[in-house]
């Protein structure tokens, strides 16, 4: 089997996911031709050698439909020889395409795949593609379907994470990612987007609120909670877990993650096609996971992905230097940490997405991009990366610096 | 049964059932009604064809007693299909019959007396104060079949056609109106003339919207913004309210989606095989018997739709024959849920699970909640007085732990909500909750807990067990009585019929060997009256035709 390298990758920065965003004027298209033009550009990438393309988008309709990968790598003047290739693992999307690239670069069926992701969600909203899930009768009965901030309710009364708790997690996010920001901690990886006059749209992830504090967040109303009982997503929820009497609704737009617009690539290969492009290689995939859990609690699958992950690499837990937990909900978090019994101050300590957002089909690339720069950083060793998926699931990666 | 009369070239059909205050659909209803519509469609010199009744009210649905014929033991899912298709085929020939056809109501028109109007192309009614027009199936755990849930909707769309469907409600004339499902409310004496007068004034059509080329579902397919919010409120809404126990909402959902999406031939098809699936189960056939069927006495005539499923006027009129002994049959089997509430709660069964359970299988509020709500100091009365009546082994086991709970509750003066404190905490201002402190200290948690479906067991079987007591007792003798009694008497679930069906459905023989083993497992009380040993092995049954299919 042969060793996938990830040798660079480039992110736009996150804009707020409203028409009033700073990327709402940013087709798709542009996002993900902008990622990768750079992507080619600062490594000199003779883009003849790159196979594929494979990009996450969770909203393929409209704009982000028929194969944005391939299209937009035509758009960004890539070889007519690379193909392209969307894929759907939800939230998951970033961080699965990094996996299936590093499958075919093991499985030697390519040399360079180009990973990572794409997601206008002023322009595409969430849930523009439909689905069954929850829609059709005979499967939202048969799943016991519930949205993800009521999981996320349930899993913060399941294990008593407090309001107080997921706020300050909140707030913690906010901060570091601010620190992030200040200290240049992003500068390697992130570049502008451009508009028609070759302005600059946005150059900085603008959803962050530097002296965002407690008493800020407390009067925000819990998001979820009429929903719960109206729609009764509340006792779907304790028909599963029948031990609870009802469901603490905690979260809210300000500790979950942020709806924003972004795109990220990711650079993946063979040792061999790295040397002869003269490039080096920052880090080597060790291992990935993907992996399914119960639905109607949806978001605790990150520990049990992790856990396949170290158990694939024949690690455990405290061999990993850095932790990147997409911040899908602050109990999503608190409950990873716990369950791993991980040292806080390893995980997320860049911020996460409840302060920078979450582009959904990007994000997976997007925080292992953090993770990379932060081991180099801190010239660390190893990186977990995972992120919680809707339907249950869980993805993980760990990368090892070289 | 069908008058038809022809005025200036527009054909008059009036339905007149002998015998009945309301004509009710039968398949003799059909021939009839297809003989006469047959005559008169066929008839060159006839532009229009008027279907109305001579009674005060139109049509107040389908005869209930086919239901059962439905489910019989021989009969195939397909077959009973085909059998309830009818009434769809009819009125598809009604309306593809190639003249217009106009509906006009003096009165009230319910399930498939609706489904026949819509099959209409105009709909006219009288503005009949207590006429009554609605699609309650869904009550009985049926679904409409004749078209009304591929009709309904592509007239006023998926989203409005789901509260309809699922809850079943009934609309005054001009609510109806406003809805869109009849065209014009007229005074009763010029109903004839309104229906009259659509056909000479053209402006009826002899084709339904939906046969058109180019029809459009109004609002949109399930995936427009609207009607996939409300397919997804609605899905949750009714499963959480179900616990999964009714099939008839999900069902009716499936109809309103995937129905939707086709051509109204295959429409109709699809909502015939998802009725089908209902009527040969276990639900359906319980709750038509006892919601339907319990009210009988031999000068009646045959019980009709719209007065059976009113529950405010049956519990008026329902004589449930109870002997008069030491408790009622409803006390006795109300406070046996309540007190196998309290006895899991002294086995350390943490108290959620408790709750949760109860109303998972059906009942409105957990035991725990309803002996808050009775009054412990009222439970702890009642449990003496029953400790006094009852001896044996099945007894002790019954009263002696929990009736320590219920003396140190009254002891401490914990009556439950009347001195706000109970099993429940009653926060001013706030909702209440267990009160698991409390708990806690009185009761050690036990370390394994048991699954919400053996919980659910123990609270159905300990009012199983207790109803079985009362037969035995003599304290009720005639089943649907017991079971009509049950579920208004203290909202014994719906779905299982009553206690005597429930125990039908799971089999004498089977219910008499599983309460063994609970008996042996979880102590005596769970044993079952020697006369139901006894009658266990010869075949008996508590329904005469008790049915053995299950869904």
């Amino acid at each position: 089997m042969t060793t996938a390298y990830i040798y660079d990758h480039v992110r736009t920065p996150r804009g707020r996911g409203k028409p009033d965003g700073s990327l709402h004027e940013a087709t798709s298209v542009h996002l993900a031709r902008t990622v990768l033009a750079s992507l080619r550009d600062r490594n000199q990438l003779d883009t003849g050698h790159v196979d594929d393309v494979i990009f996450g988008i969770v909203g393929p309709v409209g704009e982000q439909g028929q194969c944005l990968p391939r299209v937009a790598a035509i758009a960004a003047g890539y070889s007519e020889r690379t193909a392209g290739v969307q894929i759907n693992r939800f939230c998951g999307s970033g961080l699965e395409s990094v996996n299936m690239a590093a499958g075919k670069i093991a499985a030697g069926a390519a040399d360079f795949v180009v990973a990572g992701g794409c997601e206008s969600m002023s322009r595409v909203p969430m849930l523009s593609d439909g689905g069954a899930w929850a829609v059709d009768p005979a499967i939202a009965f048969a799943s016991n379907f519930i949205p993800q901030g009521i999981s996320a309710d349930l899993i913060a009364t399941k294990w008593g994470y407090t309001r107080g708790q997921v706020d300050e997690f909140a707030v913690q996010s906010h901060a570091r990612a601010a620190r992030a920001w200040a200290e240049g901690r992003f500068a390697g990886s992130v570049i502008a987007v451009r508009g028609v006059l070759g302005q600059v749209l946005l150059d900085r992830d603008e959803t962050i609120r530097p002296g965002c504090q407690r008493e800020d967040l407390m009067t925000l109303k819990a998001s979820f909670a009429e929903l719960g009982v109206k729609a009764g997503f509340d006792s779907l929820a304790i028909a599963r877990y029948p031990e609870l009497e009802r469901i603490e609704h905690v979260h809210h737009a300000g500790n979950s993650s942020g709806v924003v617009d972004g795109a990220c690539a990711v650079l993946i290969g063979t040792r061999a096609a790295g040397d002869a492009a003269g490039l080096k290689a920052r880090a080597r995939i060790r291992s990935f996971a993907e992996i399914g859990s119960e639905p109607t609690i949806m978001l605790t699958a990150p520990s049990f992905a992790a856990e396949k992950a170290l158990k694939r690499a024949g690690m455990c837990p405290t061999d990993i230097d850095v932790y990147e937990v997409n911040e899908a909900f602050a109990a999503v978090a608190l409950r990873f940490i716990d369950a791993l019994d991980l040292d806080p101050a390893r995980v997320n300590v860049n911020g996460g997405a409840i302060a920078m957002g979450h582009p959904l089909g990007a994000t997976g690339a997007m925080i292992l991009g953090t993770a990379l720069d932060e081991l180099e950083r801190i010239d660390g060793s190893n990186a977990l990366v995972t992120l919680c998926i809707g339907a249950g699931m869980g993805v993980a990666t760990i990368i090892e610096r070289v | 049964m069908i008058a038809s009369r022809i005025q200036d070239h527009i054909a008059i059909l009036t339905i007149d059932m002998p015998g009945r205050t309301m004509n009710v659909l039968t398949p003799d209803f059909v021939h009839a009604f297809r003989t006469a519509f047959d005559a008169v469609a066929m008839d060159a010199d006839v532009v229009g064809i008027i279907i109305t009744s001579g009674k005060a009210s139109f049509i107040a649905g389908a005869d209930l007693s086919q239901m059962q014929g439905m489910a019989a033991c021989a009969v195939t899912a397909a077959t009973a299909a085909q059998m309830s298709a009818i009434y769809g085929d009819l009125f598809r020939h009604i309306e593809t019959g190639g003249k217009p056809v106009v509906a006009a109501a003096p009165g009230t028109a319910l399930g498939g007396g609706l489904e026949l109007m819509l099959a209409c192309h105009y709909r006219v009614a009288a503005d009949n104060p207590g006429a009554r027009f609605g699609l309650p199936e869904v009550k009985l755990g049926l679904l409409p079949v004749a078209g009304g849930t591929q009709r309904l909707p592509r007239l006023v769309g998926i989203a409005a056609a789901i509260p309809f469907l699922t809850e079943g409600y009934e609309l005054t004339a001009a609510a109806a109106r406003s809805a869109g499902l009849i065209h014009e409310v007229v005074p009763a004496d010029r109903l004839l003339e309104a229906a009259q007068r659509a056909l000479k004034e053209g402006r009826v059509k002899a084709m339904a919207p939906w046969d058109e080329k180019g029809f459009r579902l109004p609002g949109g397919d399930a995936y427009a913004a609207a009607n996939q919010n409300a397919l997804s409120f609605a899905n949750a809404s009714l499963h959480a309210a179900t616990h999964g126990n009714y099939p008839a909402p999900v069902a009716i959902l499936r109809c309103l989606y995937e129905g939707t999406k086709l051509p109204i031939d295959k429409a109709l098809k699809l909502e015939q095989q998802l009725f089908a699936t209902l009527v040969q189960g276990r639900v359906a056939q319980s709750m038509v018997r006892t919601l339907f069927c319990a009210r009988q006495s031999a000068d009646e005539p045959p019980a009709m739709l719209a007065r059976s499923l009113d529950y405010v006027r049956q519990i008026g009129k329902t004589p449930i024959v109870v002997k008069d002994d030491y408790g009622s049959y409803t006390t006795r089997c109300v406070v046996a849920y309540m007190r196998e509430g309290m006895r899991l709660l002294v086995d350390g069964v943490t108290p959620p699970l408790i709750e949760n359970a109860g109303t998972a299988l059906g009942l409105p509020v957990g035991p725990l909640a309803l002996a808050d709500d009775f009054g412990l100091d009222v439970m702890h009365h009642i449990a003496h007085f029953f400790r006094e009546k009852e001896r044996g082994a099945w007894a002790d086991d019954r009263h002696e732990r929990v009736n320590a709970l219920l003396d140190q509750l009254v002891l401490e003066r914990r009556f439950g909500r009347k001195t706000g404190a109970g099993f429940y905490a009653y926060p001013a201002g706030a909702a209440k909750h267990l009160d698991r402190a409390y708990i806690a200290a009185c009761v050690p948690a036990a370390k394994m807990q048991p699954t919400v479906a053996q919980v659910k067991e123990r609270l159905l079987y300990a009012q199983l067990v207790e109803a079985a007591r009362c037969w035995a007792d003599g304290v009720i003798g005639v089943a649907r009585e017991a079971d009509l009694g049950a579920v208004l008497g203290w909202a014994f679930p719906s779905w299982l019929g009553g206690p005597m069906a429930a125990i039908d459905g799971i089999g004498v023989p089977a219910f008499v060997a599983r309460c063994a083993a609970l008996a042996d497992e979880l102590g005596q009380r769970f044993a079952v009256p020697q006369s139901l040993r006894d009658a266990a092995g010869s075949g008996f049954c508590f329904h005469i035709e008790c049915n053995r299919r299950h869904s």
